[in-house]
């Protein structure tokens, strides 16, 4: 099957470049873009209609980067409108479709990016993550996704959901390809202030280098009992396997998670209510009657929550508790080395059935919202299978320390199989 | 109780699709109910952090970067998504 017939039935493409056409020729790397990045000459919608006109007249500084690497960007990946989502069916080009089973969610924001990884259509593919939105759809499409630290790539050129979590990152079927493309993403642009040049930990808590006598927190709070059961089994099986190669598992607690969704959703929908507000057509793309149900409902609440009046009782208040969130972080970190945990507390769900939930995506997100909101870095690998659909397990590991996590689930990767199975509709290399 | 027109007005949103948008107040009052725990978190005195990254201006050079510069009716915005 070619790329173009598998995106019919994949929808994980918004915009499929000619160079998506071509044969895979020796030693080229195609790369696919999510649909959020600015591509000079290649439309970027961020899958929303008001921007379906919008032709970017510059490229991303990690889109550049790519191409100065000398890969090939191949199309623009489909996601939820504005990364309003974590299923993509809030996106205004139809629900990505999840390679291992077509009636499911490939998950969200990043849906296309990662289901295009899955279904062999791209060597990597760049995602961006604000709280789960690479994580996520890489544990529900079988995938490696790792969210870097705040700071660490360039948002430049990225349209902007909530800028204070959001981070770019890449989506591949193997810890080696994305730490290749982590490689050329990376690094401190002038054209983005808040980029760093960040410094990993130096001495382990634990380990010295290698995994043997590293430590190992599992937070107790985040094998949740309303999470699907096989999937902690899952999960804590994997973690076994870090074990066996010389790894001690602690459980820790942690703050309560559920608290980190009302800290995300306060301070996502403010920023959105801002970022969102040039959006109104008069220097590019439509205006604000183009904007679906979701991405006004999130710019009604954050000009809610950042009115005058209301402004210290959510805004002030979440970003006080932000504080004790990183807070809770660092002593954790005083104690284990890195934290593992499932990405996701579920398998992908069926198509349709999160429409009319208000909080579906924080919901769903639950698991990766306190640590985008600290800014940590964390991967999401596959560690198993339930009901013959993927399961993700994430490692999140302390500020500017992606060489650590990279690490650990390469080695967990050499000793399993899991990120090798494909789905039956997936390209062959 | 959050009043939508008001809100609209302020977010400068149509409100004409806010009318088609079936139960709109219903669910802005579903999440703003779900933030409530929020009052449980103790925050007296504590610093709020707004960003986590970088706190310091990056300073560059007043001059013109010529590849920066938008070349007029190359890239001008057509419809392609019917």
């Amino acid at each position: 099957m070619g790329i173009e017939e598998l995106n019919k039935k994949l929808n994980a493409f918004i915009t499929l470049g000619e160079m998506a056409r071509l044969r895979w020729g020796f030693g080229e790397v195609k790369v696919a873009v999510k649909d959020n990045f600015c591509t000079k000459g290649m439309l970027t919608t961020a899958a929303s209609k008001i921007l379906s006109n919008f032709i970017p007249p510059y490229d991303a500084t990690v889109v550049e980067k790519v191409k100065k690497a000398g890969q090939i960007i191949i199309g623009k990946t489909n996601m939820d409108a504005f990364a309003h989502g974590s299923s993509t069916e809030t996106s205004d080009y139809g629900v990505v479709k999840n390679p291992w089973d077509l009636t499911r969610v490939a998950g969200g924001s990043s849906g296309g990016s990662a289901a295009a990884v899955a279904a062999g259509m791209c060597d990597w593919a760049l995602g961006s993550e604000t709280a789960g939105s690479i994580r996520g759809p890489a544990a529900w499409c079988g995938v490696v996704g790792l969210k870097p630290t705040y700071g660490r790539v360039s948002r430049y050129g990225l349209i902007a959901m909530c800028s204070s979590t959001d981070c770019p990152g890449p989506i591949a079927d193997s810890v080696e390809k994305v730490r290749r493309a982590y490689e050329i993403i990376k690094g401190v642009d002038p054209k983005d202030a808040t980029t760093q040049e960040g410094k990993e930990r130096q001495e382990g808590i634990g380990g010295r280098g290698g995994i043997k006598g590293l430590k190992i927190g599992l937070p107790k709070e985040y094998f949740m009992d309303s999470a699907q059961k096989r999937v902690n089994e899952t999960v804590l099986e994997a973690a076994r396997v870090l074990e066996k190669l010389g790894a001690t598992l602690i459980e820790v607690k942690t703050m309560e998670p559920k608290y980190a969704i009302a800290v995300y959703t306060v301070i996502q929908r403010s920023e959105v209510s801002s970022n969102l507000a040039r959006m109104d057509g008069v220097r590019f793309g439509l205006n604000r009657e183009a904007f679906n149900e979701e991405n006004m409902r999130r710019i009604m609440l954050g000009t809610h929550t950042l009115q005058s009046g209301y402004y210290d009782a959510y805004y002030k208040k979440a970003q006080q508790a932000r504080t004790l969130i990183i807070k809770d972080f660092e002593k954790l970190f005083s104690r284990v080395d890195l934290l593992l945990s499932p990405t996701m507390p579920s398998v992908a769900p069926k198509i349709g059935v999160t429409s009319g939930q208000a909080m579906y995506g924080e919901m769903a997100d639950v698991l990766s919202e306190a640590s985008s909101l600290a800014g940590l870095p964390a991967i999401s690998v596959p560690c198993g299978f339930v009901e013959n659909l993927p399961v993700g397990m994430q490692l999140i590991g302390p500020k500017w320390n992606e060489e650590l996590i990279l690490k650990i689930a390469q080695e967990f990767e050499e000793k399993t199989d899991w990120h090798e199975r494909k789905p039956n509709i997936a390209i062959s290399g | 109780m959050i009043s939508s027109a008001k809100i609209a007005k302020l977010a400068n949103l149509p409100m004409r699709d806010l009318r088609d948008m079936g139960d709109l107040e219903g669910k802005l009052a579903e999440t703003l109910n779900y933030v409530e725990i929020l009052k449980e978190i103790k925050t007296e005195g504590v610093v709020p952090t707004y960003q986590v990254g970088n706190n310091e201006n990056r300073m560059r050079g007043d001059v013109i970067e010529p590849e920066r510069i938008i070349p007029t009716g190359k890239y001008e915005a057509k419809i392609v998504w019917e």
